[in-house]
Parts: structure tokens; sequence; C-alpha cells
């Protein structure tokens, strides 16, 4: 059964993660809170980190572990990040994950972008987004997925049933319904002392 | 009966009966169209049971002429893999059987299966556009045998005489009805009026039998006169004979928006001719960049058709080459790259991908400053490092494996080539007709280079990744810092990097000469080429709009000794600037650049502050023409997805209300600021717009910043320079010549103590 819920920044999923499909669907394909989910998880073990919609600013992550611990290289070193830039690399990296040993949360960055490209045609792509759900469910059953997604373009409209799809199979889906408030502008400190 | 003939190659495309028409211009002038068989090869790999059942499927077929059990070698596989070969009678069948055999069997992977004719003939004859060729044909014109007499890299290619006929509308038909098309051979011109539909197609079918042009030059012919000729063509009841091949039609390429470097990128319909070629100048990429003589080169280094070579980015152009490349050293082409990225922990992504390196300027004035530029910096790394997808990769630039993979194979002689080519434009009479020319087809295999190296971590590229990607920039680094250290331990103060340039000074040094021993040892360390791209009489780093405490790369503008001015970053090079602004940006730099040393300086802001000064009176009295206020914007979304539209999208908006007509994702919008809501007016729509319409305020602010960025490192303040540049009441101290304090003092390149030259630091000017 699917319950919804909402998140807001800096919320994110309860630990421990419990083993299954669990998507998170926000603007920017909810990158933030993936990101941070990250550098939680990292603190506990290894982790694999799929980008599949470039958007693994690991700055972020390292900033995030700066907050949780004194030694956060040794934890960037548990997350073993590999970014897929087409949906054949994504059901190529997701099937190597499915029938790999190593039983380690698996976070998939932004899935649906690359099966949203429209130079690959509607079956094929359809075809490829239902063999790697396959492996996300394979691998689901013994260790947590975290999968994120975000709102789709209308040029996407014949293939926003992917989306539905992918939520209609996770055990929950958490929902970005207040989007986090803007943030100051960053300033940056001189460079020199001032003479 | 055979006959035999020398001509060069100008078109070749499929044929559902011949196989492929290929048509010649021979040597006495003819225009000659010839027929080939050809067979093509399409490879399968994956489990045995689905390679036996694929091989059951295709021997039922009757245009399937061979099957074999082969071993080959993937370009990401390192051991031989088990494929199976088919071999298809002719192109159109492998197109249509290739369609099914996928279909049936997704979860095989497939190699050579949709590579375009022309790079199966190059492969196997060295054919390219232009190719001059030594051909044998029977009496049925099915060519016999062919050879190809001259090759892609020559520097100093014969070609032919080619007939260049222009066809374009008395004016733009997006903001106007166009009432006539003037047609244009050599210097004969005449006009055609669009009124009597029957009879401007027959005297256009006329002009075209007479002429029978090899190219078909046309303004906006894709998206408006091809379109409109057809039709008027049907209305007449006659048909118009575009194509030199009579039995076909216009073919249509479909219009097509995609993402390029960031930006969202829209390219229209296009209309495409068989037996020549049709160029929509106003659709050809790189047109403006480097015209016919680009196109042409680079159609024959890529081995493309000419018309695709005039309208598809030189990413397309690379991968050609690429896949030509690997089909002449029998390496399979993917169909679908596979391969992923090997995992990665976070700490090695973080050492990896960081891009070209950057060291921030210096903000201010600076003399005497030479600037270092690499030769195509991240080619000439690939070529030396040997970086390509399928082999080890190096640390630096020094190569890991002998053998040349398939990047810096096809890079190498497309390299030589650019700077034999720039060599020879430097010893030819600047501004001479051959001198444009070979600097044009320097530019079109400038384009290719550059877009090379991008194009190793493009997602479609067969032979692409991410890591062959980043191992470019982390040799690129590696290089300019090795650059530095050299710069700086010869005495030399290095004031910016900026990804494959650096810009230098040391007291004393002012001539070209005073440079040559540090290019000399640059070159000598890096082991790559370096040039001197001039010593600036002056040069003027600018800091960021918002705090000038911070400085920002790539933002400046200096004149060379010669006079000759540079311009980085500022409004006058970027594209969303109104010609008026850009213009009295230029002519204030002009004034700038006339100073002889920075001691004429003074004379020459008062001459560039006066320039601002007549451009804002002239704004004032209505005098500027409208079309110099028209700012050009790209719509990066569908016009429904904008949370908070900009400008160009409220334009577009506009237009669509008013007149039906879309603007998609990567086209381009052009509209003025105007009074009111919506605070801006579609250029397509805008008819007669009133002086008093236009938002004087909004363009005033425009004309005021660009003025700040010219006259910021002469010690003139931003705030009050706008504040005068609006109220016109403020008495701002600009007598430059009297009040010669006013001019910031030139920076004299003392560092204070404790300041290292630390990457991404910079001195500020106080």
């Amino acid at each position: 059964m699917n319950i919804e819920r909402s998140f807001i920044s800096g919320d994110t999923p309860g630990f421990p993660l419990p083993n299954g499909l669990l998507v998170v669907f926000g603007r920017h394909g909810g990158a933030d809170l993936m990101l941070d989910l990250a550098a939680r998880l990292s603190m506990n073990g290894h982790l694999y980190l799929l980008d599949c919609g470039n958007r693994s600013n690991i700055y972020r992550v390292a900033k995030t572990l700066h907050t949780l611990t004194n030694d956060p290289v040794t934890k960037l070193k548990n997350i073993h990040l590999s970014r897929a830039f087409t949906c054949y690399q994504v059901t190529a990296l997701l099937e190597k994950l499915a029938f790999g040993t190593e039983k380690v949360p698996v976070l998939v960055l932004d899935l649906l972008t690359t099966f949203m490209d429209e130079s690959v045609q509607l079956a094929e792509s359809r075809m490829l987004f239902d063999h790697a759900l396959e492996n996300l469910l394979r691998i689901s059953q013994s260790m947590p997925v975290v999968v994120s997604a975000k709102p789709l373009l209308s040029i996407s409209s014949p293939r926003l049933s992917l989306l539905e799809e992918l939520k209609s199979h996770a055990f929950q889906v958490w929902e970005e319904s207040v989007l986090p408030a803007p943030r100051s502008a960053a300033v940056q400190l001189p460079l020199l002392v001032d003479f | 009966m055979c006959a035999r003939v020398r001509g060069w190659l100008l078109d070749l495309y499929e044929d559902a009966s011949d196989g492929l028409c290929l048509w010649f211009i021979t040597e006495t002038g003819a225009r000659l169209r010839l027929k080939q068989k050809m067979e093509v090869i399409f490879y399968a790999s994956g489990e045995s049971e689905q390679l036996r059942a694929l091989w059951k499927f295709l021997r039922r077929h009757s245009e399937v002429l061979d099957l074999q059990r082969e071993t080959r070698r993937d370009a990401f596989i390192p051991e031989p893999i088990v494929v199976l070969k088919a071999v298809i009678d002719s192109p159109v069948n492998e197109t249509r059987l290739f369609r099914e055999v996928q279909q049936r069997f997704p979860r095989l992977t497939y190699y050579d299966s949709d590579i375009s004719s022309n790079i199966r003939h190059a492969a196997r004859y060295g054919t390219f556009p232009m190719a001059f060729c030594d051909i044998e044909y029977d009496d049925k014109n099915s060519i016999q045998s062919l050879k190809t007499l001259n090759s892609r890299w020559d520097l100093s290619p014969v070609l032919p005489v080619l007939r260049s006929l222009t066809l374009e509308p008395d004016c733009d038909p997006t903001r106007n009805e166009p009432s006539t098309i003037s047609v244009q051979f050599k210097q004969r011109k005449q006009t055609l009026s669009l009124k009597s539909a029957g009879e401007l197609i027959h005297r256009l079918n006329g002009i075209l039998h007479e002429i029978d042009p090899d190219l078909i030059l046309t303004s906006w012919g894709d998206t408006w006169l091809i379109p409109q000729l057809l039709m008027l063509a049907e209305k007449a009841g006659e048909k118009l004979c575009l194509n030199r091949d009579e039995r076909r039609g216009v073919r249509w390429q479909k219009a097509l928006t995609y993402f390029s470097y960031g930006q969202i990128i829209y390219r229209p319909e296009e209309a495409h001719l068989f037996g020549r070629c049709h160029i929509d100048v106003r659709s050809a990429m790189m047109w403006r960049d480097y015209g016919l003589d680009g196109v042409l080169e680079s159609a024959r280094v890529t081995a493309s058709p000419i018309e695709k070579a005039a309208r598809v980015s030189p990413g397309s152009g690379i991968s050609a080459m690429q896949m030509l490349t690997a089909l002449e050293k029998n390496i399979l082409v993917p169909w679908h790259k596979q391969q992923v990225e090997a995992f990665k922990d976070g700490m090695d992504l973080i050492h990896r991908d960081r891009g070209g390196l950057i060291y921030q300027p210096i903000v201010g004035l600076h003399t005497d400053v030479a600037q270092i530029d690499f030769i195509s910096m991240y080619p000439a790394i690939i070529i030396k490092g040997n970086i390509s997808p399928e082999v080890p990769l190096p640390n630096g630039i020094v190569p890991a494996s002998d053998e040349l993979g398939v990047v810096p194979l096809t890079l190498k002689p497309l390299y030589e080539k650019r700077v034999a080519l720039k060599l020879r434009c430097g010893q030819l009479k600047k501004n001479s007709r051959l001198a444009k020319r070979e600097s044009a087809r320097a530019s079109a295999l400038k384009w290719l280079l550059v877009v090379c190296f991008g194009f190793l971590g493009y997602k479609n590229a067969r032979f692409g990744r991410i890591e062959a990607h980043e191992a470019v920039t982390n040799g690129g680094r590696e290089v300019l810092i090795k650059a530095k250290e050299v710069a700086e331990a010869m005495g030399f103060e290095v004031l910016q990097l900026f990804v494959d340039a650096l810009w230098l000074k040391k007291k004393g040094a002012v001539t070209k000469d005073d440079f040559q021993d540090v290019l000399a040892e640059i070159s000598a360390q890096t082991g790559l080429g370096v040039s001197l791209d001039g010593v600036y009489r002056w040069v003027a780093f600018l800091p960021s709009r918002t705090d000038e405490r911070i400085p920002i790369a790539n933002r400046y503008f200096g004149v060379f000794q010669d006079g000759t001015l540079k311009v980085r970053g500022i409004e006058a090079r970027r594209r969303d600037t109104p010609p008026w602004v850009a213009e009295t940006q230029t002519s204030m730099l002009a004034c700038l650049s006339r100073a002889g040393s920075v001691n004429d300086l003074p004379a020459a802001i008062q001459n560039a502050f006066s320039v601002f000064q007549n451009a804002l009176a002239s704004f004032r009295a209505g005098k500027v023409p409208l079309e110099k206020l028209v700012v050009t914007a790209r719509i990066s979304h569908e016009l429904e997805n904008y949370r908070s539209p900009t400008p160009g999208a409220r334009a577009a908006m506009q237009m669509y209300a008013q007149t039906g007509k879309r603007t998609r994702p990567g086209q381009k919008m052009r509209f003025i600021y105007t009074c009111g809501t919506p605070n801006v007016r579609a250029w397509e729509t805008a008819g007669q717009i009133k002086f008093e319409d236009i938002d004087r305020m909004k363009y005033t602010e425009l004309l005021a910043r660009a003025a700040c960025s010219v006259l910021h490192p002469f010690g003139i303040d931003d705030l009050q320079l706008k504040k005068w540049a609006h109220t016109a009441t403020i008495d701002l101290e600009l007598n430059l010549p009297r009040k010669g304090y006013r001019v910031r003092k030139i920076f004299n390149h003392d560092r204070p103590l404790g300041v290292t030259g630390a990457a991404g630091t910079g001195g500020y000017i106080a």
C-alpha cells in the first residue's frame, strides 16, 4: 500500500530505512534531500548512489558531512557513485547492481530523466524502464532503495505513465508539497584583507 | 561497354531501386548521375539462443545475402566478442530490416546498424563531398569501379566551379508579408513577383533549367520560401523542379529541439534536395562564422553531405568522423552506448571532476601584458595523452597506451590540417580573397576541434566516456599549472589563468620578443604548442558588478600593441544585448583603442564618454531606429512551463495570444521593452511602436551599464554614472584631461606582502 506524505526542506525519511522501494518526488528530482540522505547513510556504512540526472553535487554531501562528523573524507569514501546519461546506461547499471553481491542501500537520483529522451522511441523507452523497474524491485527485496523523480514537463506527456508506474510500485512515496523557502543570496567574503 | 570519367562527387543518397545514386561534376563540366550497388553489414551480439533466433529470422529474407558467425572487437570490451554478421543487399533494405530486427530482438546488442550511407561509402571507397574520383560505368550508368584520387586532408584541394543560385524574399517573412523574391546567379539578378503563382513558377523553372545550379542558397528557405514556392506550384498546377533528380520531391527533415552545451537549441524543419544542395543561410548553423568555404571544408573532413554539414552542429561532424575511423580500423560502432561509469567514491569524484583551471584575474588596469594561448589545448591533450574511451587513460598527459584510440586517431589529421592552414593564413595578405577562404576553412576545423572535448562526455556519443572527458580536463589543469610555474620561475607575474591561456607581465618586458623565451620554455616543458596572442598596451580585468572586490574570470578588454581590441564577457559580446547598446559600447572601446599609450588614455576616455553622451542624446530625441533596440533571447521551456516568465517568454506568450504562432523551446524571440503591462512587445507583432511606448528607463539603464563596464577601470563610479544617465542632473566630474587624478592609477603589479599566488585568489586594487 502506498503511504503518501509530504516533506519539507531538511526533513528526510526516517532511519533506519526499511527494505523496499521508496520514492521521493520533488522539484529538481528531490536532489537536495537525496544528497542529504546520502550523507546520513554514509555515516553508517557503504551505499550506492546512481545519478541519472547529473545532480550529484558531491560538495553538498561534503558540506552536510561537515556538520555530522569530524572525518568527512572517510565518510565520502563510503559513497560509491556512478553517473548514467542514457536510459540504456541506467538499465545496464541497475542490472549490474541487481546481480551484484554487495548488499548496501541504493539511492537513485532523478531516475526518469533519461527515459524522457525523445531520441529513444517510446516503446523502447518503455521496455527499458520495465527492465529497470524489475531490477529496482529485485534489489529492494534485500536492501532499502530510494528513488527520486521530478515532475515531468508537458513535452514528455506520452511518457507520463512511467512516473505513475514507479510510484505505484513504491511502498512509500514522499511528495514535495511545501517548497523550500528561497535562500538568501550567498555573500562571498573578501578574498584578501583590505589594503 | 564501359565509359570512364573523372570528376568531383557532389551528392550521394540512397535509392530503393538503384542502391545508391551519385552525382558527379565531371572535368568537362557535365553533371552526371550514376548508380551503384552497395552491400551493407550490421552485427549483433548477445545470448546464443537469441542470436540463433535472429539467424533463423534473417535467413528467411531474400535481401540478406550472407550470415556468418565472427569474432570482432567492441571498443568497450577488452576481449574480442562473438557476433552474428548480416550482409544486406542495399542500404534502404538494411534500414527497413534492422527496424524490424531490433523490435523483435530488443535484448541483443547491435553494431554498425545505423551508419549513414555516406560514411559507409567513405569507409569503403575513401569518398567525401567534392572528392575527385576516377569512375568507370556501364551503359546503364552503373558504376563498375570507383577510385578516389585525393584525400580529405589535402591542404589545397582543386575544386570544380560550382553554380550557385541565390533565392530570397524581399523582407523577413516572420515580420512582414514578402511580395517578391530575388533570384541571383553570379551578377545576374531578377525579381519575381509572388502575386501570380503561375508566372512565378514558370519563370523559376525556366531559370532552374537554364542555370542548372549545384547549390541553391536561400534565406528562410527551410521555414518559409520553399514551403511557399511548393504551395504556389500546387496552386499553379505546375511542378517546381527544385531537384536535379527529377524523380524525387523535396525531402523534409522534421523540426527538432535539443540540448547543446547547456542551451536549448531549436532546429527548424529542413528542405533537402537530390542532386543539388539547398542551404538556408538563416538556419545553417555556422554560416555567419565561416560561410560556404567553411561548409565545404566541414563536409569534406567529416564525409557528411554538404546540406547536412551546413545545418548540423560540429558535434555531429565529429561523431561522423569517429564512426568513419572505427569502420576503417574494423572496430564495431555500437548502436547504443551501454557501458557505464565505473563506481567511484565521493572523494574520487571531487578530485577528478573539476573542469578547467581558473586563476582569478587581478582586477584593474595593467600595462604591457602578454596573453599566451595553448594551441587547441584540449584536442592536443587528447592526441598527446592518447585519451579515448577504449584505451587506458593517462594520469596527466603521458599516454598509458601506445596504440592510438579512436578519438585521437580521428583528431590527429584534423588538428594537423588546422595548424597547417593557420600557418598558411599567417603568410597570406590580410583580407585577400584567398586569406578569407583559408581562414573560413580553418574556422570550420577549429569548431570541430572545439567540440571534440565536450563530445567525449556527451551522452549519445558512440565513443564517449565520462572518465575520458575528466582525463582531458585533468591534463589541462596539469599543463596550465606547469606553465604557471615555468613563467614564475622566469620572473613573470601571472595575472590570470583561464583554462588554456595565461596573462603574464614582467617589468621591462614590453615587446613580443621579450616573451619568446618564456613561450619556448612553456612549450618545451609541457610538450604542447603555445602561441603569443599578443602584447597588450593595456588590459583591464573587470570585477563583479555586485561586489567590486570579487574578480570575474574572462571579463576583460584590452588593446594590443597594433591597436586591435580584445573584448570578453562584456555587453558587446552578449547575444541578448540590443544592437544600439552593443554598438555604442564598441564605439566607446574604439575611442580607447586609439590611445597610443596609457598617457593618452585621459583624452580617449573623454572621447569615449562623449560617445556615450551622444548615444543617450540621440535616444532621448527618438533618433535611434527601433530595430537597434530589439533584444534577442532564447526560449528555454514550453510557454506553459514558465513559473516566472522572462521578458523573452512574456513576448512569446504575447505573440502566441495575438497570432497563434508558438515559439518552441530553443527558438529565439525578438522583443522591445515597452512601458505598461506586459513591459515587452514581440518584434514580430510590434507593428508601429511609438517612441513614447518605449521603456526609456530600461534602455537608459542598459546603456549606462554598458558604459560602466568600459569606464569602471578608469575610476569612474558606476552608481554616479548610472544616476547621471537617468537624470542628467548630477554633476559628474568627467572632464578627464583636466582632472587626471580621476584616472585610476595603473596597477604596478606589486602584490601586498603575505599574499601568495594560490589559485582562486586575486588582488583588489583600491
